[in-house]
């Protein structure tokens, strides 16, 4: 009932209730340089045309609906990279979705080997962001799509990197973009639906499991027979949910 | 810690159930439908390993059995309602 209640607010007053995401690309580029710059590694520079093709590949999930780096007809990555007409020696795609933050993404992404690797790529000089609002696999999400690239002929016989998201092919053919490109996605609500949920959700657990261990403090002291369920069992089972909300991020990598 | 001692193996095995339970949950990266069912999973272990627990004690009761639904039924409305909010 009372997540019937808040999904109707959320629905009819989304400026009152509702999700806050903050994220753009020059927070994206810059959180990302600044891990490059620990690492010793030169920075990367925005490509435009990076861009293009990740909102493309955005674009291509949503309408595809579809949360994997090749698309259901078979399309790897690298066919946006053709079709933005980005000649390539080095490429790579990092993707990610339902994040709040710039610093969430890229926290998501350098915890993961592969998603790091490219992150940190000595093979890479530009950088393209696009950060795409819809609706996939039935959820309201916000997608960011990262598309790592070098067009240098300085690495251009240097070997494949092996990365699950990093391949090098051979020149595409250029096309022009349609469609304007979205560089950040920006939402507050006066409340916070997220924050809401998860507060509301420790609260209502805490309050059961501390009901639950005073309840078998004082039936023990007291030595009373009751028969009923053990309070023991209640408790691990709201711990084991309690842990479960505490450690679960909504946000995942790709 | 009378009541702990005194089952200690029913409450070790419902712990490592569920928290394995709860750590292949947060292995899993996109579908929300596998969640559900591993959320329901959990819960009906839960319920179930309850009632059995109290079967083979022989106290089990029309009411211990409701108290462990209900119970059950609230640790998933809640974590439903945090997974969807």
């Amino acid at each position: 009932m009372f997540n019937f209640f808040l999904n109707s607010v959320k629905k009819n007053a989304p400026d009152v209730l509702g999700t806050s995401i903050n994220i753009n690309q020059e927070e994206l580029l810059n959180i990302t340089n600044k891990n490059r710059e620990n690492e010793g590694l030169p920075t990367l520079v925005i490509s435009d045309e990076l861009s293009k093709a990740a909102y493309l590949k955005g674009l291509d999930m949503f309408e595809k609906n579809y949360w994997a780096h090749n698309s259901p007809i078979g399309d790897t990555p690298w066919v946006f990279f053709k079709k933005v007409g980005y000649d390539y020696t080095y490429a790579g795609e990092n993707l990610a979705r339902g994040f709040a933050t710039s610093d969430d993404v890229v926290k998501a992404w350098m915890q993961s080997a592969s998603h790091k690797e490219n992150m940190l790529s000595p093979n890479y000089q530009e950088v393209g962001f696009a950060i795409v609002d819809g609706k996939l696999l039935g959820e309201d999400t916000t997608l960011v799509v990262e598309m790592f690239g070098n067009k240098t002929a300085q690495v251009a016989q240097a070997k494949e990197v092996n990365s699950s998201q990093t391949k090098a092919v051979s020149p595409p053919q250029k096309t022009t973009l349609q469609k304007p490109l979205i560089a950040s996605v920006k939402r507050d609500s006066l409340i916070n639906s997220k924050a809401l949920s998860w507060n509301l959700s420790l609260v209502v657990l805490l309050a059961f499991i501390f009901i639950f261990a005073l309840d078998m403090i004082i039936i023990e002291r007291k030595k009373v027979l009751r028969v009923a369920g053990h309070n023991i069992d209640h408790i691990i089972y709201f711990i084991s949910i309690l842990f479960l909300v505490l450690m679960f991020t909504k946000g995942t990598i790709l | 810690m009378r009541e702990i001692k005194k089952h200690l193996n029913y409450y070790v095995v419902l712990f490592f159930v569920l928290a394995l339970g709860v750590l292949f949950f947060l292995q899993i990266d996109s579908s929300s439908g596998l969640k559900v069912s591993l959320l329901l999973v959990i819960t009906l272990f839960y319920i179930f390993w309850g009632i059995l627990h109290h079967s083979t004690k022989h106290n089990l009761s029309l009411k211990i059995v409701i108290e462990y639904i209900l119970i059950g039924c609230l640790g998933l409305v809640v974590a439903l309602f945090f997974i969807k909010g």
